[in-house]
């Protein structure tokens, strides 16, 4: 992922462990706020704000890439887009199996199956819901090569 | 030197066996080291740009806009993390640890502090624990994650002046243990039962070389002369909101990133140390070798000529 290009954003994804993408040259890129999914263009105004759970994708030459992630905070611009996740996951990389597996476990906890003891435990089924769509549907997309 | 045959064979194959020892030592933490060194790479960038986050963030606040973490606080109690590691056998590494660590309860028992000593890994508290240290900081007590994250406050105040190890196997990042800490530490501090918070650990640089530094971690510094303030940026949701979501996430980063470097550099300094260990006995080796061949060989010349001289005295 370490491809030079003209375009003038660069996107740098990281993670407290890892370094998923760094300063990828893309047109565009999009990716999910706490309060909604938000897209970036070259010359954005600064901005910093805080991350949800989602996928986010950026265009580069011909392609778009897909990624999820959850949680963390973004810092923009208006040449690069950083985004600072507590998770992410390339695409490509995502086991669709496990993540729908991840996707039932926590539904069933959401219907009661499971123990819920507080109010807590439904909001992190919620989120574990929540997270385990977007691998599934950003392995969707791109399997799909939109 | 042992001077008769039997005992410089003893001898040699002795350094023989060390050198094995130290050989299979350098191997283990040369792979141990690696994945270390990819660790600590791979984590920096994140580490890096969420300080200049943080630093961005605390410029742009307003008046009305504060933070637990950022205030100071009228406490002279003052934490001092100090990073070593659970094993030995690594140069200099633990020496230099607890070094820079005499030196910085100095500078906070000069600045008026009281200082709690938590030493993570134990080889430093093994050593601060005897050693008399400026201040008559002293104290030998071990408590565990458990006890010191449940009621922060009440331990530092507890400890003010002590020396206490933390009672953890330290030979592994691990992110919930950086969070565990980091979020007692905040606790502590927004409650204002400590009014400074420092740490003393190995900055990775390379295998070669590990720098003891000392640092403050708390409060946060802005920095604020570098850059104008009041720069323009637009903040989503409020600062307030991003502020408690970054800056306990920021301090848990910076004490994952401490382990992280700190274990780095222990591998590092352990693999050199046993790289120079085990090129001394193979020095040591070749020098015992050569003087037991001399003695071998002066042995048969003595009783060649003995044989000779008796031959001839018929």
């Amino acid at each position: 992922m370490q491809t030079t290009n003209q375009h003038p954003l660069r996107l740098t994804v990281l993670t407290p462990t890892r370094r998923l993408i760094d300063g990828v040259g893309c047109k565009a890129v999009h990716f999910p706020s706490s309060r909604g999914i938000l897209g970036i263009l070259p010359d954005h105004a600064d901005l910093v704000c805080a991350l949800g759970t989602g996928i986010v994708y950026f265009d580069t030459d011909n392609t778009t890439t897909f990624l999820t992630i959850s949680g963390g905070v973004a810092q923009v611009t208006g040449k690069s887009v950083t985004l600072l996740a507590d998770v992410a996951e390339e695409a490509a990389s995502i086991d669709v199996a496990r993540a729908q597996r991840a996707l039932e476990r926590a539904r069933e906890r959401l219907v009661g199956k499971g123990e819920i003891k507080s109010v807590d435990d439904v909001h992190e089924a919620m989120s574990a819901e929540n997270r385990a769509l977007a691998r599934i549907e950003a392995a969707t997309l791109h399997s799909a090569g939109r | 030197m042992p001077a008769n045959l039997k005992d410089l064979r003893t001898r040699i194959k002795s350094v023989k066996n060390t050198q094995q020892i130290t050989k299979a030592m350098k191997l283990v933490s040369a792979a141990k080291f690696g994945r270390a060194q990819n660790n600590v790479l791979q984590a920096r960038p994140y580490a890096r740009a969420l300080e200049k986050l943080v630093l961005n963030l605390v410029r742009t606040s307003r008046e009305s806009d504060t933070h637990a973490l950022l205030q100071a606080k009228e406490n002279d109690t003052a934490l001092l993390l100090v990073i070593s590691s659970e094993r030995g056998l690594c140069g200099g590494y633990n020496s230099n640890t607890i070094k820079a660590a005499v030196r910085a309860v100095d500078e906070l028992v000069a600045a008026g502090k009281k200082p709690v000593v938590l030493c993570v890994g134990k080889k430093a508290f093994q050593v601060l624990s005897r050693k008399p240290l400026p201040g008559g900081v002293k104290g030998n007590k071990q408590v565990s994650l458990q006890e010191f994250t449940s009621n922060p406050a009440k331990f530092l105040s507890e400890n003010a002046n002590g020396v206490v190890q933390l009672g953890v196997v330290f030979d592994r990042p691990n992110f919930e243990f950086a969070q565990s800490i980091a979020s007692a530490v905040e606790t502590a501090f927004g409650a204002g039962a400590v009014g400074e918070v420092h740490c003393v650990y190995n900055q990775f640089q390379s295998a070669m070389t590990q720098i003891p530094v000392f640092e403050k971690l708390l409060p946060l510094s802005s920095g604020a002369d570098e850059v104008e303030a009041g720069a323009d940026v637009i903040l989503e949701p409020s600062w307030s909101e991003l502020a408690n979501a970054v800056l306990p996430r920021y301090l848990a980063t910076r004490f994952y990133q401490l382990t992280l470097e700190a274990i780095a550099s222990e591998h590092g300094a352990r693999m050199t140390a046993m790289d120079n260990a085990t090129r001394n006995a193979k020095d040591m080796e070749r020098r015992l070798q050569i003087t037991y061949q001399r003695a071998r060989q002066a042995a048969i010349t003595r009783e060649l000529i003995e044989i000779i001289s008796g031959a001839e005295a018929l």
